[in-house]
């Protein structure tokens, strides 16, 4: 008796699989999959997105003279927005962010926190289908030398 | 046989958790620019009554001055035999950044003519609207170089304002 309980058991657990196979292949199909949209906060043209792609252009860096502080320090507003392929804007996603490549000549913060090559939690409950904004602040140091700076930042969401 | 069954519930506990596992997707954002070059002139300090100290634009209001009244604020006085000087100093700092410069050349030049019978004075020479004058051809970036600032006034001068601006220009070298 014993046995043949185990026997049904294990050919309903089998056959689970199968039978949602089936009620997918039956109901419509529904993507789940979380994208990105980069959002432009400024207004001064340099920010161009395309997909899960976006390019920042902070053009000329200089020190003005109104900064006492040591250093330039560029900020420039980035809107995150994170969507569903579905097109529901339902639930949050965590968000987070890394330092994926620099030429080491700036140095990064968002939202006040230094951006590291160690993923930091940007928004741990963004609202999916919102545009938050975040600011990227970027230091140059007075002893860099004069040029061309360059950095990429990778964006990932997480579903909750 | 409540092993086996046990096992095959956490099958499929683990094969539903893992149905629902989270979606996950990632975006660039690319960053760009270019450092430039510069430097920043700010003026630190001033004989008169001084406000902007720290910036490139101060303005220092020295009030009513006469040869026998007292100094304004932060000059001395000195009477001479057809003329009076007010003396000061002028602290102006230059920095730089993202440069290789080692120091740099600052000129003084007043911004308008001068009222008749009134000489402006910095370094212990002469300016003028018209040519700027060199105070150092060798300044040192990050620290506050300090002009003797002279105003002197002819006996002859008309009772009138002496209102004018010293524009300094500093140069990297």
């Amino acid at each position: 008796m014993h046995r043949q309980i185990a026997i049904l058991l294990l050919a309903v657990v089998m056959t689970l699989p199968a039978s949602a196979a089936r009620r997918r292949s039956a109901a419509p199909v529904v993507s789940d999959a979380l994208s990105i949209v980069f959002v432009d906060g400024g207004t001064d043209g340099s920010f161009t997105a395309a997909g899960g792609e976006a390019w920042l252009d902070v053009k000329d860096v200089a020190r003005t003279v109104v900064s006492r502080q040591r250093g330039t320090h560029v900020q420039r507003r980035i809107g995150i927005r994170v969507v569903r392929t579905s097109g529901a804007a339902t639930g949050t996603a965590t968000v987070t962010a890394h330092l994926d490549s620099s030429d080491g000549r700036t140095s990064m913060r968002l939202d006040g926190k230094p951006l590291t090559e160690a993923a930091m939690i940007v928004d741990p409950h963004a609202a999916i289908g919102s545009v938050v904004f975040h600011i990227l602040e970027i230091e140059v140091s007075d002893a860099v030398a004069p040029g061309p700076i360059a950095a990429a930042i990778t964006w990932e969401v997480t579903a909750q | 046989m409540k092993n086996a069954i046990a096992v095959c519930f956490i099958v499929a506990v683990f094969a539903v958790a893992s149905t629902a596992s989270a979606a996950t997707s990632s975006g660039t954002l690319t960053v760009t620019g270019t450092v430039e070059s510069s430097i920043s002139l700010t003026v630190e300090s001033a004989g008169g009554t001084t406000s902007g100290t720290g910036t490139a634009a101060a303005t220092s209001d020295l009030g009513n001055i006469s040869k026998y009244g007292s100094a304004p604020t932060g000059f001395t006085l000195a009477r001479g035999a057809s003329n009076w000087t007010l003396s000061s100093t002028v602290g102006v700092q230059v920095d730089k950044a993202n440069l290789t410069s080692t120091d740099y050349t600052l000129t003084a030049q007043l911004g308008s003519a001068p009222a008749s019978g009134i000489t402006w004075k910095l370094n212990g020479s002469t300016l003028s609207d018209s040519a700027a004058t060199t105070l150092t051809s060798t300044g040192t970036y990050g620290s506050t170089g300090s002009y003797s600032w002279d105003i002197v006034v002819a006996d002859s001068a008309a009772a009138a304002a002496i209102d004018n601006a010293i524009n300094f220009t500093a140069t990297s070298n």
